[in-house]
């Protein structure tokens, strides 16, 4: 009788832990195979204390698209991956804020050095502003190395939010044409 | 003009105005998305003719199926109702049917529209026809229409003859009641919630028809969806519906109905569905709030993580602007715009990146 009641046990803990990663916004939304796919990794973000938010967001970016179920886990999955090297680099204590930030400018080319850097250099405030001004130079055609200088000066004269946002408007390539 | 429930008592009198036009198209999954728009005001008039003390109620209803665009036209149905009403009980009711094709051009373009119908006192038994011609173009902020149209009201000979409106010479009776051309021109301009216009019409005809109107108007938005509204004007004779021309000023409330909020009534229509706008750009205000400016367009919408992925109707500004009622959260956001159920696109004014489903997405750095 130990063993079934043992396995019924760790069933029901599986079933709670995983209903209670569920969040009810992707009820409805996925397919049961999919938001079972999803419910793992937002399990697995918050036993790594990462914000699970953007995992929810890209899942629901992905039923509103309509993508298929495995590239919605797939695509989560690489989210969760990014989020874990952010928080590699600037520590289990990092802001949920930051740590999205930080996954968006690796994607955008920056490296954990660099990541390292800008928190050494604004140790007590937020870095999202910073390292989003980087990702928004970056994929508006500055190279790496440009946008990393200006924005890595900047930081280490202890630059505030607006400063890095008046940065961005100097640097970023003018925007096309259209309606005024 | 057309203003209804109104009350007339001799020259002067006040007047209460109710106006609706609704527009209805093509939905995700085959429904169908209703509009609209509701003016509700008060004020005082000044009738061209002497009504003897009679007093006159009326309203009007007019509504608007848009199907999908074919060939780069929009086609629409158009359908509306009136009555009104005098305290001896003679009723006049107008009704009419017609269609309207309208060009896309995002800046640029044009509408050819007709109509037909039925008008008159105690029974619709006019027959009231109307063709319609116009172009629009945009100077940034700014809009200019230009129009001209052609009515006949009266094709046969009826019985005892109709009063078209409350008396002396604008009354008419016969073969051909009347038979009139319209030249008209509408200058709109938008800063921020307010949005003034200015109308002018000329009616060319016989002398008795003979008439310029025009209007003041301007909407003070105070919240999604509710506007003060003022106009001021004189307006032409509306034959059938027993409405004569009036000096007039009224004040009221302008209420958005349902997706497409700030449309002004009887404005030619604009690009509608399937066609891409050519630009769209992001602006996020100092008090975080996203501002989307765009073609000219009916309807505008933005899905992001901040809707949790699913479409948001935008509130026109005017003028192409449209904004995304309340702030959004400080941090990285990713989101996609569209217009008139188009294509989800990337604005400008965002880092288009991989969305990881094969396609771009928005990011946009709130500070």
């Amino acid at each position: 009788m130990r063993t079934p009641l043992a396995a019924a046990l760790v069933v029901l803990l599986l079933t709670t832990s995983s209903a209670a990663a569920q969040d009810s916004r992707l009820a409805g939304r996925l397919d049961s195979t999919t938001r079972a796919g999803v419910a793992t990794l937002l399990d697995r973000a918050r036993a790594n204390r990462l914000p699970a938010e953007p995992l929810v967001q890209k899942a629901l970016e992905g039923a509103s698209k309509g993508a298929p179920g495995p590239r919605i886990v797939s695509a989560v999955e690489a989210v969760l991956a990014d989020l874990q090297r952010a928080q590699a680099t600037l520590g289990p204590g990092a802001a949920p804020g930051d740590l999205v930030a930080a996954s968006a400018a690796l994607r955008a080319g920056a490296t954990p050095s660099m990541l390292a850097e800008i928190r050494r250099a604004q140790p007590r405030g937020g870095i999202a502003v910073p390292l989003g001004v980087f990702t928004d130079l970056v994929a508006g055609g500055l190279s790496v190395s440009a946008a990393w200088r200006s924005v890595a000066d900047l930081a280490r004269d202890g630059g505030d939010e607006q400063q890095f946002l008046d940065l961005r408007d100097r640097l970023r390539p003018p925007a096309p044409p259209g309606p005024p | 003009m057309r203003r209804a429930p109104q009350r007339v008592h001799r020259w002067t009198a006040g007047a209460l105005a109710a106006t609706a036009l609704f527009l209805a198209r093509p939905g995700p999954a085959g429904a169908v998305q209703l509009s609209g728009v509701l003016d509700l005001g008060a004020g005082s008039a000044t009738w061209d003719r002497s009504g003897s003390g009679i007093s006159l109620t009326r309203g009007a209803l007019d509504a608007a199926y848009r199907a999908p665009a074919i060939l780069g036209l929009s086609p629409e149905i158009t359908g509306g109702f009136g009555a009104s009403t005098d305290p001896a009980a003679r009723t006049a009711l107008r009704w009419d049917l017609g269609g309207r094709l309208s060009t896309l051009g995002p800046e640029t373009g044009g509408w050819l529209a007709a109509a037909i119908g039925r008008a008159g006192v105690g029974a619709p038994s006019v027959g009231v026809s109307r063709l319609e011609s116009g172009l629009r173009h945009t100077f940034g902020p700014a809009g200019l229409q230009l129009w001209v149209s052609r009515t006949a009201v009266g094709a046969r000979t009826l019985p005892g003859g109709v009063s078209d409106t409350l008396s002396g010479t604008d009354t008419l009776a016969g073969r051909r009641l009347a038979d009139y051309t319209d030249l008209g021109s509408r200058a709109t301009i938008g800063v921020g919630g307010i949005e003034v216009a200015m109308l002018v019409v000329r009616r060319l005809g016989t002398a008795g028809l003979r008439r310029v109107a025009w209007e003041t108007s301007a909407v003070w938005w105070l919240a999604p969806g509710v506007g003060l509204a003022g106009a001021a004007g004189h307006s032409l004779p509306q034959f059938g519906l027993a409405v004569p021309g009036a000096r007039y000023g009224t004040l009221g409330l302008r209420l958005a109905l349902g997706a497409e909020p700030r449309r002004r009534n009887r404005e030619p229509p604009a690009p509608v569905a399937g066609v891409a706008p050519a630009v769209a750009r992001l602006i996020v205000t100092p008090d975080h709030r996203l501002t989307i400016i765009g073609p000219p367009a009916a309807r505008a919408e933005v899905r992001g993580d901040f809707t949790d992925w699913t479409p948001r109707p935008l509130v026109a500004l005017g003028a192409g602007r449209w904004q995304l009622p309340g702030a959004v959260a400080p941090g990285v956001h990713h989101l996609d715009v569209r217009f008139d159920d188009g294509p989800w696109l990337v604005p400008g004014g965002t880092v288009s990146t991989d969305d990881g489903f094969g396609g771009r997405v928005g990011m946009v750095v709130v500070p």
